[in-house]
């Protein structure tokens, strides 16, 4: 085959259905790499003003590299899409697998985080590293550096491979990292130290460096061999073939609108993308650690309504972000099924407040911080469930693809278009803006009377909304079912 | 009853279907044939109000469909897989659909015990979800799903395509038995000229969005539409005229 795979690749991405989007999408991470890439070059000259003044400066930088290189590492497997290939038609061809393994694994290289180290570490490289040491350790040592992070790219690809297959890998990785950093924290082992001692090492055998490239090709094969035994369709995608059924039939009991709720739960729990979903906003709870850690019970009271936000809200915010579009696949069942517009809507409703209401009534575990927690993740809570259900509503409106259930949650961007990206604005800062006027206005305690009261008003006008966005859903029906075929 | 009223759908300048008067009366089973991209599946798609109608209206029991969703009590349908919810199993996909059409879980056992045999023990009972089965079994499961609930209109796009040969034979019975009743309505698209003629009560050949044939069947009704598909008229000996 004379064509390279670059060319469909192109043409894939140009003809897309949904190019647009894939390119305005596509815009908004370029911002953020660049973002975050102007933001380690600051932390880079940071970290060499602090390393001047040392003895050593090169072997100090070594010391730390395990640390960014083993939380790097993690990253990578947490966030680093595995290399695909819509292989499916080129296997009947004349062409070789392992070339298409090639590619696979080739193209991956085109990651961020490729470049990311060296952003961080330019500044470092160049005004400590270039003059402390003599050309050819110089560029044995940059080149260990540069090495190295190839061999975390395939390690990363390789590691989460094997764990994306079995559970039991999976946690036994999550558990090694831990003990690792743990061991090392607590000074037990040094790993660190150890680490930078090879690079040390480098410094004096500078053709020890040659070992990276090595590890990189072996790393590289290891990959390969594990993409060309996988070419069955049916193996590339592990599925697990029988179901676990739970029965929800409880929920039937809700309403007339319970066996909606109960298929709401079930596609929830049973596919791959809202399930880790649902799992990351419990883990959201967590966020009240990191932000409420060093809260003076003087102090602004703002961030107590920006957690609250957080917590209480997170789930019915990452539901309703593509709120209908979770059913957009079997959407014209629902359609031409004797299941009224009003239901759908209802069971909706009632899964984002119940889970407002849940997570509420964890978040209360903060009290032991604060007791203001109390009253105002409350007023917080019911505005959640009072006004930004609405806005999820109005803008689920403009739905227009269909989620693939099975794909996994994080750093996904299929059926994220430009309505996604704005609708953080009235649903996460709308609060805010409003909760500040107020205070500004009225003082803390009103203001978080009339948060509350807004709050209120929406939930006991909750069936008038009901009926008014049922009618809306109705009118867009059609527009919705076509743009969900369309992939 | 099923009345299509200046029923039309454009896209982009060009009109796909086209049907100034059709009316499908109770009891009858209705057969639509055409090549592909005649309208079939478009003109399904405006019966269940799934596409907007360019112009005209589709009545169901005097209910306009595009105004009221009342006549979902009254229609059930299989046109794709989208018609399906792929992460149930059978079973729970039944159990919805029952639910939706007021039926309990004893009702819905029993009626699909009839279809048993149709299932061949790779559907019922088992643990699989139904985007896990192969093409043709998930077709059998939605395809008996618009079957349940007594429902007044069956709506099924293609219904024989992708089941294997004596599945085929006996949807056409399962079909042939629910059509014997005058009170149901079947509505059923096809590219296979021989289950169609013989299934059907009514046929009509679309034919670039236009019903260009719309007859009652009779026995020589299938050597009709093959001539009107291949363009050769079958000789018959002169003894068969007899």
């Amino acid at each position: 085959m004379k064509r390279n795979f670059f060319y469909f690749a192109w043409r894939e991405f140009i003809r897309s259905a949904s190019r647009n989007k894939n390119m305005a999408t596509k815009g908004v991470l370029i911002f953020f790499a660049i973002y975050f890439g102007l933001v380690a070059v600051f932390m880079g000259f940071q970290l060499t003003e602090k390393l001047k003044d040392l003895e050593n400066p090169v072997q100090t930088f070594n010391a730390m590299l395990l640390i960014y290189f083993g939380y790097e590492l993690v990253l990578r497997i947490m966030v680093q899409n595995l290399p695909t290939f819509g292989f499916q038609p080129f296997l009947l061809l004349p062409v070789k697998r392992k070339r298409i393994a090639r590619y696979m694994l080739n193209k991956s290289l085109l990651h961020f985080f490729n470049i990311l180290p060296w952003f961080l570490g330019l500044p470092f490289i160049i005004r400590i590293a270039a003059p402390a040491l003599e050309p050819t350790v110089f560029w044995a040592w940059l080149g260990a550096l540069f090495f190295m992070i190839f061999v975390n790219h395939y390690l990363a690809i390789y590691i989460k491979w094997r764990t994306n297959e079995s559970d039991v890998l999976f946690y036994s990785f999550l558990g090694l990292a831990a003990g690792v950093t743990a061991i090392d924290y607590f000074g037990i082992i040094d790993f660190t130290g150890a680490f930078g001692k090879i690079f040390d090492y480098i410094l004096t055998t500078p053709v020890a460096t040659l070992i990276f490239p090595v590890l990189i090709v072996a790393l590289y094969l290891l990959n390969q061999g594990y993409v060309n035994s996988r070419f069955y369709l049916d193996e590339l995608n592990k599925k697990k073939k029988e179901g676990k059924t739970h029965n929800f039939s409880w929920l039937n009991n809700v309403g007339d609108y319970g066996k909606m709720l109960s298929l709401e739960v079930k596609m929830i729990m049973r596919n791959k993308r809202p399930k880790n979903t649902a799992m990351m906003s419990v883990l959201f709870m967590f966020y009240g650690l990191l932000i409420y850690n060093d809260y003076d019970p003087n102090g602004p009271e703002f961030i107590l309504v920006l957690g609250g936000m957080f917590m209480t809200g997170v789930f019915s915010m990452m539901y309703g972000q593509f709120f209908p579009a979770w059913h957009g696949k079997y959407y014209p069942l629902l359609m031409a099924q004797n299941m009224k517009m009003k239901q759908v809507i209802q069971s909706a409703f009632f899964l984002m407040a119940v889970t407002n209401v849940v997570f509420y009534l964890l978040s209360l575990g903060y009290m032991f911080i604060t007791p203001k927690v109390l009253y105002i993740h409350f007023v917080v809570m019911l505005y959640n469930i009072g006004v930004n259900s609405w806005v999820i509503f109005a803008l689920g409106l403009n739905s227009k693809t269909a989620i693939e259930l099975n794909q996994r949650a994080a750093f996904n961007y299929q059926g994220v278009g430009a309505t996604q990206w704005l609708m953080t604005i009235p649903v996460l800062f709308g609060p805010l803006i409003v909760y500040g006027l107020l205070s500004l206005a009225f003082g803390k305690i009103t203001a978080y009377v009339i948060f509350g009261a807004i709050g209120l008003i929406g939930i006991i006008l909750h069936p008038r909304l009901i009926d008014y966005f049922t009618r809306q859903y109705l009118k867009r029906k059609h527009k919705m079912i076509y743009n969900y075929k369309s992939k | 009853m099923i009345q299509a009223i200046n029923l039309q759908k454009e896209y982009n300048g060009t009109t796909v279907l086209n049907l100034p008067d059709l009316t499908i009366n109770k009891g009858e089973v209705f057969g639509l044939v055409g090549n592909n991209g005649a309208g079939k599946t478009t003109f399904f798609s405006l019966v269940l109000d799934l596409i907007r109608a360019s112009r005209g209206k589709v009545l169901v029991n005097e209910i306009p469909v595009a105004k009221s969703e009342e006549w979902k009590e009254l229609v059930s349908a299989y046109i794709d897989e989208s018609f399906t919810i792929g992460y149930l199993t059978p079973d729970e996909y039944f159990e919805f659909i029952g639910e939706l059409r007021g039926m309990n879980e004893k009702d819905v056992s029993n009626f699909l015990e009839g279809f048993t045999d149709f299932f061949k023990d790779e559907v019922l009972g088992k643990k699989k979800f139904i985007r896990d089965l192969s093409k043709g079994n998930q077709k059998k499961v939605g395809v008996v799903g618009a079957f349940m609930g007594n429902t007044e209109v069956i709506v099924l796009d293609e219904p024989f395509a992708n089941l294997d040969p004596s599945s085929q034979y006996q949807l056409r019975n399962i079909i042939k038995e629910i059509g014997k009743r005058q009170d149901k309505t079947i509505l059923i698209s096809s590219h296979d000229l021989d289950h169609v003629a013989d299934v059907c009560s009514r046929i009509v050949i679309l034919e670039k969005g236009e019903a260009v044939r719309d007859v009652q069947k009779t026995e020589t009704t299938l050597a009709e539409l093959e001539e009107f598909f291949t363009g050769v008229k079958t000789e018959r000996s002169f003894h068969d005229e007899l």
